[in-house]
């Protein structure tokens, strides 16, 4: 048998072939992919995905969303800034640091108040009154070695220069309720000055 | 792209038939034969698209076909389907459809079955060389060997199938 013999045997399987219809129904199927894929290149991925966001309703919703979500942030800001200011006193271990971190805090709220809003007032008090128990509890006998009397004699310079100018700032703005405390804030400072000069 | 386009369908109208019966061949099952030389043309248009150079699109064909089938093989729920049809269950074709498969297995059943008793490797080289009439180098692109070892494959193959046709 040679290789005539066999392709001759063979030759019936030459007859398999599909329908007309078969290849027709194939090229169609073909011929939608490939125009098919053509579209989804001008489109990627995520815009097909995401493509339903751009209806109007859900435009609005998507608007709504952010609106809310910055004020959120901005609130949470706001909520957390008290947060972080006793985490960050808390953190030091001594009163020294922890009185100049207060106090740091106070002067950078007196800086940027608000004069037609009252609450940034109080904030301010508030946090001046922080400073003022803790710079009070400057002692250089418990807490030998981690500060000096220079350093304190210093803080209160400061702190006293800030008490004044609060003041001031309070008397112009015509803002009387806290006026009694912040003197007798003076007067502990103008004391306790003394004794570090001495 | 339109030039790609007509490019592709006058290869796919002058080798849509062969490529099916190469996979009719050797998957036995009309549509899956259908899915598949579906899929080795796209795969050719994809080429095509990318701007691939094509040297021998026939011998191309048959390396991608043989690629899917392959494929198909390797997954084990598929080869439960390796089998002759049943024709009598198969209600979504045309009668057109169902004659012409009549007709096929008919040929399955009297020389396939001969062609089955072979080694595989013999046999995928008499069914590329005579079936479907590709050069020594064209069935060599196919099956990934050397020219010269299919010449000494095909005379193996040959000597093996005196008595059995």
């Amino acid at each position: 048998m040679n290789e005539k013999d066999i392709a001759k045997k063979l030759s019936s399987l030459k007859d398999i072939t599909p329908s007309s219809q078969r290849i027709k129904r194939m090229k169609e199927g073909i011929f939608r992919e490939i125009d098919g894929k053509k579209v989804h290149e001008k489109n990627p991925v995520w815009y097909a995905r995401y493509q339903f966001l751009m209806r109007p309703q859900y435009l609005l919703l998507v608007l709504l969303l952010i609106v809310v979500g910055v004020f959120s942030i901005s609130t949470m800001q706001k909520n957390i800034q008290p947060v972080i200011f006793s985490a960050r006193i808390a953190l030091v271990n001594n009163h020294y640091e922890k009185a100049k971190l207060a106090f740091e805090e106070a002067q950078t709220q007196l800086n940027s108040i608000n004069d037609s809003d009252l609450s940034s007032y109080q904030q301010v008090m508030e946090t001046t009154t922080t400073t003022n128990a803790y710079i009070s509890h400057l002692q250089l006998q418990g807490e030998k070695g981690k500060y000096t009397k220079e350093q304190c004699k210093n803080l209160y310079q400061k702190y006293a220069l800030y008490l004044s100018t609060l003041n001031h700032h309070l008397q112009e703005e015509k803002q009387f309720t806290y006026e009694a405390t912040i003197v007798n804030y003076q007067k502990q400072a103008k004391s306790r000055l003394a004794f570090y000069k001495t | 792209m339109q030039d790609k386009k007509a490019y592709f369908g006058e290869v796919y109208e002058t080798y849509v038939k062969q490529i099916f019966r190469f996979v009719f061949l050797r998957v036995n099952n009309t549509q899956k034969a259908e899915d598949i030389t579906s899929e080795t043309f796209l795969r050719f248009w994809r080429k095509i698209e990318q701007g691939n150079y094509i040297d021998n699109e026939r011998a191309l064909l048959y390396v991608i076909a043989r690629g899917i089938i392959i494929d198909y093989y390797r997954s084990k729920k598929n080869i439960r389907e390796v089998k002759l049809e049943e024709v009598a269950d198969d209600k979504q074709f045309t009668n057109d459809e169902i004659i012409e498969k009549i007709y096929l297995n008919e040929k399955i059943s009297k020389i396939y079955k001969r062609l089955a008793t072979i080694k595989k490797e013999y046999r995928e080289i008499i069914l590329l060389r005579f079936v479907e009439d590709l050069e020594y180098a064209e069935i060599a692109s196919v099956l990934g060997k050397k020219e010269v070892a299919i010449r000494v494959l095909l005379h193996r193959a040959i000597a093996t199938l005196k008595g059995i046709l």
